[in-house]
């Protein structure tokens, strides 16, 4: 149905962060949203709120909601933790009226690189994002140290070419 | 403002450590933490760190004493509640500056004398988003109507509340915002969740009476 720009409704948008910097597909993060504001406010709110995502570039995504039930849905985005059965988190960064002012908020390099880290005498291979923040790869063979570190954390580092 | 998580949880009972639980709380937004556990005094963070002796399963007669232990530098001193009796004594110990984990202590545990204790002796009544993100269905709704009870005790008690994120993996974490979202849920005063966030230093550096030290 075609309806005039005056009788259109009114949207608000959402920037939110995937903690730790996982990428996911758009229907996976919906699935996700849609379970948590189901879960949390019931049905009839979810129908009037009309999640929608918008776009996921990197570990950011642009979800949609109507206006006036920006709040409600940041709370449901707070209270995800798993994301296609992964452990994740989405933390809310913005809510504005325009896709593209958040859009000029993402940043433009978002690069995580691959590598060598040596821990306690032991080499493990690992995911090296901005600002010294490494994950290690493969959690469950590594019970003996922490599995989210920062470079201070690590003896030495290699990054793959 | 400082904004403090009131109690985080790292390596090894958690899957983080406390130089990655800074750098993350500082991108969050926050200025300071209470680490759970000892913390490296050589070890410079991005953030503040407090550390925090979190007594468990202590019965109340000793809690005096465990509580009394000559405390580190930064220390503070965190209780998990238990039944009313407990939680009574635990208000009234010297050296407990905070009540945990209300939303699993028996139902009638925190009534309006702990609460009127609980202001007078300026001990923090600690509040998780933990539970409200773990959660789901029943479980959830209890939490909700026990955290309700809390809000409705300190609008007529006035004690100090202390939110914190009960982390205990990356994903546990969440910004000053969020967690005022997620205690949305049972409380829309706005301005009482934001001092709650930095109520730590205002418990830690209380002024009690004049005391004895032998």
């Amino acid at each position: 149905m075609r309806l005039r720009p005056s009788m259109r409704e009114n949207f608000r948008y959402i920037l939110a962060r995937i903690s730790p910097m996982n990428e996911f597909e758009s229907r996976d993060i919906y699935r996700a949203v849609a379970e948590s504001v189901i879960t949390l406010y019931g049905d009839d709110i979810a129908a009037h709120m009309w999640p929608a995502v918008m776009q996921v570039k990197g570990p950011y995504v642009i979800i949609r909601c109507r206006r006036g039930t920006e709040k409600k849905l940041e709370t449901a985005l707070s209270s995800i933790t798993s994301v296609q059965g992964t452990r994740s988190a989405l933390h809310p960064v913005r809510t504005s009226g325009t896709i593209k002012t958040l859009r000029e908020i993402i940043p433009k390099v978002m690069r995580n690189r691959e590598g060598r880290a040596v821990i306690a005498g032991n080499t493990y291979e690992v995911i090296i994002a901005g600002r010294g923040r490494i994950d290690l790869k493969d959690k469950g063979i590594y019970l003996d140290i922490p599995r989210y570190i920062t470079k201070e954390d690590t003896e030495d580092l290699n990054y793959d070419e | 403002m400082q904004l403090f998580d009131g109690c985080v949880i790292p390596y090894p009972s958690g899957t983080v450590s406390i130089s990655r639980y800074a750098r993350e709380l500082r991108s969050l937004g926050f200025s300071g933490c209470v680490v759970n556990g000892r913390v490296p005094q050589t070890a410079e963070y991005d953030i503040q760190i407090l550390s925090a002796r979190y007594l468990i399963d202590i019965p109340a007669r000793i809690l005096a004493r465990e509580a009394d232990k000559p405390a580190g530098m930064n220390e503070v001193v965190y209780v998990r509640a238990g039944d009313a009796g407990f939680c009574r004594t635990a208000i009234q110990t010297p050296g407990v500056h905070v009540l945990m984990d209300i939303e699993t202590a028996p139902k009638d545990a925190f009534d309006r004398y702990c609460a009127h204790l609980a202001a007078e002796k300026g001990v923090g009544i600690g509040l998780s988003t933990l539970p409200l993100i773990q959660l789901r269905d029943v479980s959830r709704q209890k939490v909700i109507r026990r955290y309700e009870e809390i809000f409705t005790l300190q609008n007529r008690y006035e004690f100090p509340l202390v939110v914190s994120s009960h982390a205990s993996d990356i994903t546990h974490l969440k910004s000053p915002r969020e967690m005022i979202r997620l205690f949305s849920l049972v409380c829309e005063d706005e301005d009482l969740l934001y001092s709650s966030m930095t109520s730590v230093g205002q418990i830690k550096n209380r002024q009690g009476p004049v005391r004895e030290v032998r």
